[in-house]
């Protein structure tokens, strides 16, 4: 058993190949044998995001190792996700963005992936204008430079 | 609208990374703000494929125009041409070809596939290609001539890094050429492919002249060379410092004996392709060298066995049970189980489809 503690102080019991599926995780269990007397202080990450990480990592539990390099034929298909991924991956945009960052600190490589193919998916289609409304950003770019833009990438257009 | 409904920064290029196929939308993300730009426009330029004559036009003429944008290029993929223009019109856009290698210096792999595309207009112009390691060319020299190709393409000085090259349908101008572009190419070669359509032109001696200068080898892929035996395949294995890891012998003449004879130049082979032998060989035979083969092949882990439409084996489907192959391979060899079975089930339902079933092109 490890114990992880939250950024809002809540401790975590997790057994030790569930949070290996962290590779942050696994090298500190690794390195500091000390580590599985102490729970584990993951300040960046709240414990309602935790619990979401935890569920998937005990999901993906006897999952064999990601192939270290991704092939072409593997990366075209990069968009599919899992039946049981996207069921749990379906969250509020916040909360979708939050896994996808402690995904990224804790190094889980496939569910990062999964939290980066969603945003991917809802990219997919739309406008500049929709993907600005959608992530809240500001257009900064003035009328001639968006022109400029524009013209040059013209032959990307869907015909 | 709350500031975490933003996208983190630095998972955008995580994010853009999995649209890097997909032109339109990454055309759309280049447009969202500056930052999304600076992290798009390189995925977008990062590949080209043109496979539409109307966008090769415009991207050549886009590239030409904008010349921070050509470094970004690292595949370009030349699958169309547009024939019947206006002579202005065509030499426009083969100087704007021209323009865009010469400064595209990050230019990783080109593939110029289309007939007619690759021309003696174009080739004495070709700049120095210093990062290009991957190069993929149409044999047809009705346009060019092939000792051209060799002194401006496949020259070290040209292109210093290349490692794999593949050439497609090659006429017999470009096949007696070939032993002078591998000696060009030279022991830094790693990858050599031929793709013939049940072509003769393609012999043993050719091979044999070639393999004298292609000593580095690490993958090979013969296809459709039907008068190919086995001196000019054995002689590319035995030049191979390093052995071959990657093997594609598919729709040559090889006899199925030939098999066990290859695998003792073959200890380093992890991936075979084959193609059943011609309907003249005895398909039992053919299972039994294989057989023989796979047990001297101490690192095969990935093999793929492919009828054709000259290759096409009577009652094997009967045959895959009853030699009892699936068993011999799991029981005796380092395929996995899984792959094993993968690949059996591949054979099985290639061979269901094997009416309409033509070799791979």
């Amino acid at each position: 058993m490890v114990q992880l503690s939250t950024s809002d102080n809540e401790i975590f019991n997790v057994d030790r190949d569930v949070a290996e599926r962290s590779v942050l995780l696994k090298t500190m269990l690794d390195d500091l044998p000390e580590a599985e007397e102490n729970p584990i202080p993951l300040s960046n990450v709240s414990s309602n995001v935790l619990k979401k990480v935890l569920e998937y990592c005990a999901h993906h539990r006897g999952d064999p190792a990601p192939p270290t390099d991704e092939s072409e034929e593997s990366r075209k298909r990069t968009t599919d996700i899992g039946d049981w991924d996207s069921k749990f991956i379906n969250v509020d945009q916040e909360m979708l963005f939050e896994i996808i960052l402690a995904a990224n600190y804790l190094d889980i490589k496939p569910l990062l992936d999964v939290g980066c193919k969603t945003v991917a998916n809802m990219i997919k289609g739309k406008t500049p204008e929709e993907i600005r409304k959608l992530f809240n950003i500001q257009n900064d770019f003035t009328q001639e430079e968006e022109e400029q833009i524009k013209k040059e990438n013209e032959w990307a257009e869907d015909r | 609208m709350t500031l975490a409904n933003d996208i983190p920064l630095e998972l955008l290029p995580i994010i853009l990374g999995h649209l890097q196929w997909r032109t339109k939308d990454l055309a759309s993300c280049a447009l969202v703000n500056k930052v999304w730009h600076k992290y798009a426009n390189p995925l977008l330029y990062a590949r080209l494929f043109l496979r539409d004559q109307t966008r090769l036009i415009r991207v050549f003429r886009t590239l030409k125009e904008n010349a921070h944008l050509a470094p970004l290029v690292h595949v370009l993929e030349i699958r169309v041409f547009p024939f019947g223009l206006q002579a202005e019109s065509l030499e426009a856009l083969e100087e704007s070809i021209l323009h865009t290698l010469q400064k595209a210096v990050n230019l990783e792999e080109l593939y110029w596939t289309r007939t007619g595309s690759l021309t003696d207009r174009v080739i004495p112009f070709l700049p120095v290609l210093p990062r290009l390691r991957t190069l993929e060319l149409t044999g047809s020299s009705r346009f060019y001539t092939p000792s051209s190709v060799g002194k401006y393409l496949l020259d070290p000085k040209q292109t210093p890094q290349l490692k794999h090259f593949s050439i497609l349908l090659p006429d017999r101008g470009v096949v007696a050429e070939l032993p002078q572009w591998c000696e060009r190419m030279g022991s830094k070669l790693e990858s050599f492919s031929i793709l013939c359509q049940h072509s003769a032109l393609i012999t043993d001696s050719i091979l044999i002249e070639a393999s004298q200068h292609l000593t580095g080898l690490k993958r090979l892929s013969l296809a459709g060379c039907k008068a190919l035996m086995m001196p000019g395949v054995m002689a590319l294995l035995k030049n191979s410092k390093y052995g071959i890891q990657d093997l594609a012998i598919e729709g040559l003449a090889m006899p199925p004996d030939c098999l066990p004879k290859i695998a003792q130049h073959l200890d380093q082979l992890h991936s075979l392709s084959l193609t059943f032998p011609r309907p003249a060989h005895s398909i039992t035979h053919f299972w039994n060298h294989l057989t023989e083969m796979m047990e001297s092949l101490p690192n095969i882990e990935n093999f793929t066995l492919y009828t054709s439409s000259w290759n096409t084996p009577r009652g094997t489907s009967k045959m895959v049970t009853e030699t009892g192959l699936e068993d011999t391979w799991a029981t005796h060899h380092k395929i996995t189980e899984d792959m094993n079975l993968k690949n059996m089930q591949e054979v099985e339902s290639r061979l269901y489809e094997s009416q309409k079933w033509t070799l791979g092109f």
